[in-house]
C-alpha cells in the first residue's frame, strides 16, 4: 500500500486573513482566566474580588507545584468568579476581570539569540511565564522536561504546517517574529537537549515559499506534499523520532527569556464567510469570542460557529466562552452547511483516504452496533482525528467522532452513557 | 471529556452521485436497446423502476421511516433488474422481480447500506427461478419488436449462453455480439455500451476494477481450459465472456458498493472467487446463465473476505512501515 496516495486534496482558503498583519485587539471589555481546566490543572486564586491585577501579575497559584500559574492577561480589577462549560476543556472556573488596558508584547528592533543561558534557567523561565503550547494545549514546560529526560529525541520542529483550509495564525505570527521565533526554537532544543531544530513550513504555495526564504535552508523544513493530512512533518533522516513545538509557544519562550514577559496573549485566526474583515487578531487569554469575532466584523446571521479549522473544529454556540491557550483559530459561516445523514452505502472511500489504513465504516458498524468487543480487532486507538474519512463521506456521516468514540470504548461490553 | 469533532468541509462525493452514474448508463443501455426492439423495453425498465420505487415506498410507510427514495438506490435496483430482463418478458415478472428485491432482499435487512444480498440479482434470481419460460425467452433482434403488451407472434430464439449450455456450437460473429446484435437481456447484450460504460464508471471512481479484472480474467482462463464448445478455443472465450449477464454483472452488481469488499485485495479474491462460481454455475447448473446465482452465493462471504484481507494488508503495511 503506498500511504502517499491517501488523505483527500488540500483545500487551502489562508486568503486574505494570511495576506493582513496582524491586528492588536485593544479594547477588550472583561477577560475571563480560568483557575482549572477540567482535571488538567487547578490554581488557588491568591486575588480578592475587586483588587486590581497588573497585567503579568500572578493571579493563582497551582496547587500542584509541576502546574504554571494562572498570569493575568490585562490590567484590571477582579470581578469575581464564573462558571462555564467549554467544548475543549470541560467545566471551567474563571476569574473574571474588567480590563483597563492591554499592551500587547513587544520585540527588541534587532532580536539577538539570548548568551549565557542554560537549560534550567529556560526551564525556570518557561514555567514562571506559564507557557501553554498552542499545538496541543500542553504546559510547554512539561514536554521540555519530557523530552530532556528521555533524551533520545534527535530534532525539534517548529510546526507552522497549518495543512487546513482557513487556518494561518502561525504562518503570520512566524512572518511578523521570524527571528525570535528562530531563537525561541532553539532556545527550547537547548533546554531539552535536543541537537537539531527545524521549522516546518508548507511550501506547496507561494506565500509559504516567500517566507521559507527568509531562512537559512538548513533551518527550514519544507513540505511539498499537497495532500491532507500532512504526515511528512519530519526530515526523512529523524522520522518517527522528532518534537513538535509550536511557533506561538516558541515566540512565548524566547520573550520569556529575554525580559521575562510571561505569555499572556495568543494570535487566532478569525475567518469564514460570516466575518467582513478576515484576519489574525493578537488577544489577551480569557477575551470572549465575542469580542473577537466584533472586532473583525462579524455578520449579524451566523449559522455555524467553529472553534479551530473546518476539519477538525469544534461546533460551538455560546460566544461567551473565552480564548484560551491552545485556541489559534475561529470560523463563522452564515450557512450552516449541514447535510442529512444517510446510512452507509459501503464504498469504501473513508478506507481509501486513512492514512493510518484503518477501516472507519467497519469500526462505525461495530460501535454502532454495540460490539465493543470485536473493536479492539480493527485497532480504533490509532486514529488520529484527521477528519479526512468525514470530509468524503458520501452519506455525511461523522465518521471520525464515532471512531474516536470507539477508541475510548474499546474492550468494555457497557454501553458509554457519556456522563464523565 | 473528549472534543467532539464536527466535520464541516466536504470534499467528496453525494450518494446520489454513485447512484446517478449507474442511472445514465441504464438509459444509453435502454436508448441503445429501443434502437433495436423498439419501444417496448422502454417501457418495460419504466415499469420496473416504478414499481422498485412504489415496493419501497410502502416499506418505509408500513415500517414508519422516512422514505428513502432520495438517495436513488431503488432506481438503480428496478433499473439494473430491467436490463437483465428480456425484451419480451411479460410485466408482471419484471413487476414481481422487483417487489422482490426491494421486499425480500433489501428492506428487511434494513434498507439501503445494510442489504447482505444484492437486491437486483435477488429479484433477477427469483424470477428467472419462478418463470423461467418468461425471463429466457428472447426474440430476434433482427426483425424488431413492433407489438407493445401481446407479445405471443413473437417466435422466440436461443440465445448465446443458451447454445453454449446445450454444448451447440454458436455462429455468431464477434461483430454481432459486440453490437448487441444477438437473443439477449435488454442491456446485457450490447457489449461495446457495457464497455464504454465501464470505463466512463471508473474514470468518475464510480467502480473500481479491483474486482471485475481478477473476475473476468478468472472466467476466461476457467472457459479455456475447459471450453464448452467446439473449434477455435479463444473464440469459445470470447463467447463465453460476451454471453449472458458476465459482463453485465461483473460491471454493475460486482461493484455494488454495499454487497461486495471494500478493501482493495478482498475485492481480488471476492472477482476471483465469483468468476470461479459463475463457470460453475454454467457447467453445472440448471440454467443458462448463473452470474446472478453466483453473486448471490458471494454476497455473504463479503465481509468476512473484506475483514480478513484487511488483517493481512493492515498486518503487512505496519511491518513495512517499522522496517522504513
Amino acid at each position: 500500500m503506498n500511504s502517499a496516495k491517501r488523505g483527500i486534496p488540500m483545500l487551502l482558503d489562508k486568503g486574505v486573513a494570511a495576506a493582513k498583519p496582524i491586528v492588536v485587539l485593544g479594547d477588550v471589555k472583561r477577560v475571563y482566566l480560568p483557575l482549572s481546566y477540567g482535571d488538567q490543572r487547578r490554581c488557588r486564586p491568591v486575588v480578592k474580588d475587586f483588587d486590581t491585577v497588573m497585567a503579568g501579575s500572578v493571579l493563582a497559584e497551582p496547587i500542584d507545584l509541576d502546574d504554571v500559574p494562572l498570569i493575568s492577561s490585562v490590567t484590571g480589577v477582579v470581578a469575581g468568579m464564573s462558571e462555564m462549560f467549554h467544548p475543549l476543556y470541560g467545566q471551567l472556573t474563571c476569574s473574571a476581570i474588567d480590563a483597563m488596558l492591554f499592551e500587547s508584547p513587544t520585540d527588541p528592533v534587532t532580536p539577538t539569540m539570548p548568551e549565557d543561558v542554560d537549560a534550567d534557567t529556560i526551564m525556570k523561565c518557561c514555567k514562571q511565564a506559564g507557557i501553554v503550547d498552542e499545538l496541543d494545549g500542553v504546559q510547554l514546560h512539561l514536554k521540555l522536561a519530557d523530552w530532556a529526560a528521555t533524551g533520545t529525541t534527535p530534532c525539534l520542529i517548529a510546526d507552522a504546517t497549518e495543512p487546513e483550509p482557513f487556518q494561518s495564525s502561525a504562518y503570520a505570527v512566524l512572518r511578523a517574529h521570524s527571528k525570535p521565533v528562530q531563537f525561541g526554537l532553539r532556545l527550547a532544543a537547548l533546554a531539552a537537549g535536543i541537537p537539531a531544530t527545524r521549522i516546518a513550513l508548507q511550501t506547496s504555495y507561494s506565500r509559504g515559499r516567500k517566507l521559507a526564504e527568509r531562512f537559512d535552508p538548513n533551518d527550514i523544513h519544507s513540505i511539498r506534499r499537497r495532500r491532507y493530512p500532512l504526515f511528512d512533518k519530519e526530515p526523512a533522516e529523524y522520522r518517527g523520532q522528532c518534537g513538535f513545538i509550536g511557533v506561538q509557544a516558541c515566540l512565548a519562550l524566547y520573550r520569556a527569556v529575554t525580559d521575562g514577559t510571561p505569555q499572556t496573549s495568543t494570535v487566532i485566526t478569525v475567518t469564514g464567510d460570516a466575518i467582513d474583515e478576515p484576519r489574525n487578531l493578537l488577544v489577551p487569554f480569557g477575551t470572549p469570542i465575542e469580542a473577537a469575532l466584533q472586532a473583525c466584523g462579524v455578520d449579524k446571521t451566523v449559522g455555524l460557529l467553529l472553534l479551530g479549522d473546518a476539519l477538525s473544529g469544534v461546533e460551538i454556540t455560546d460566544r461567551s466562552l473565552p480564548i484560551l491557550p491552545g485556541m489559534t483559530c475561529l470560523l463563522a459561516f452564515s450557512d450552516p452547511i449541514k447535510k442529512r445523514m444517510r446510512s452507509c452505502i459501503g464504498c469504501g472511500q473513508c478506507a481509501a483516504v486513512c492514512h493510518k489504513g484503518l477501516l472507519p465504516y467497519e469500526i462505525a458498524r461495530r460501535y454502532e452496533n454495540l460490539q465493543y468487543e470485536r473493536l479492539s480487532a480493527l485497532e480504533p486507538q490509532e486514529c488520529d482525528a484527521c477528519a479526512a474519512c468525514s470530509a468524503v463521506c458520501p452519506a455525511h456521516r461523522p465518521l471520525v467522532q464515532t471512531v474516536q468514540q470507539a477508541a475510548h470504548s474499546m474492550g468494555t461490553i457497557f454501553v458509554d452513557w457519556g456522563d464523565e | 471529556m473528549e472534543p467532539i469533532i464536527t466535520p464541516s468541509l466536504r470534499v467528496g462525493r453525494s450518494v446520489i452521485s454513485y447512484s446517478f452514474d449507474v442511472l445514465l448508463i441504464i438509459a444509453c443501455l435502454t436508448v441503445y436497446s429501443y434502437v433495436i426492439y423498439g419501444l417496448r423495453p422502454v417501457l418495460l425498465t419504466l415499469i420496473t423502476i416504478g414499481t422498485a420505487m412504489l415496493c419501497e415506498a410502502i416499506a418505509c410507510l408500513l415500517s414508519r421511516r422516512r422514505l428513502t427514495f432520495g438517495d436513488g438506490t431503488a432506481l438503480v435496483t428496478g433499473g439494473l433488474i430491467a436490463m437483465m430482463m428480456s425484451p419480451i418478458t411479460p410485466v408482471w415478472a419484471a413487476m414481481a422481480a422487483a417487489a422482490f428485491a426491494i421486499w425480500v432482499a433489501k428492506m428487511p435487512f434494513g434498507g439501503s447500506g445494510r442489504n447482505i444480498f444484492n437486491p437486483a440479482a435477488a429479484g433477477v434470481a427469483f424470477a428467472t427461478f419462478c418463470f423461467p419460460r418468461s425471463v429466457l425467452t428472447y426474440p430476434n433482434p433482427d426483425q424488431g419488436l413492433r407489438l407493445l403488451w401481446d407479445t405471443t407472434a413473437v417466435i422466440p430464439q436461443e440465445s448465446v449462453a443458451s447454445v453454449l449450455k446445450s454444448g451447440g456450437a454458436s455462429f455468431e460473429t464477434p461483430m454481432n455480439m459486440l453490437f448487441g446484435n444477438t437473443p439477449g437481456a435488454i442491456g446485457a447484450t450490447t457489449i461495446l455500451v457495457l464497455l464504454a460504460g465501464l470505463i466512463y464508471l471508473a474514470c468518475r471512481r464510480t467502480v473500481s476494477l479491483h474486482a471485475f479484472i481478477p473476475y473476468v480474467l478468472t472466467c476466461a482462463v476457467i472457459a479455456l481450459v475447459f471450453p464448452r464448445t467446439g473449434g477455435n478455443l479463444l473464440n469459445g472465450v470470447f463467447l463465453e465472456l460476451t454471453s449472458g449477464l458476465l459482463l453485465f454483472g461483473g460491471i454493475f452488481m460486482l461493484n455494488d458498493p454495499t454487497t461486495t469488499p471494500h478493501h482493495a485485495s478482498g475485492r481480488v479474491i471476492f472477482g476471483i472467487l465469483t468468476g470461479i462460481a459463475v463457470m460453475l454455475m454454467r457447467h453445472f447448473g440448471r440454467f443458462e446463465d448463473g452470474v446472478c446465482f453466483a453473486i448471490l452465493l458471494m454476497n455473504p462471504l463479503s465481509s468476512v473476505i473484506d475483514r480478513a484481507a484487511w488483517q493481512v494488508s493492515h498486518f503487512v503495511e505496519k511491518r513495512w512501515l517499522h522496517r522504513v
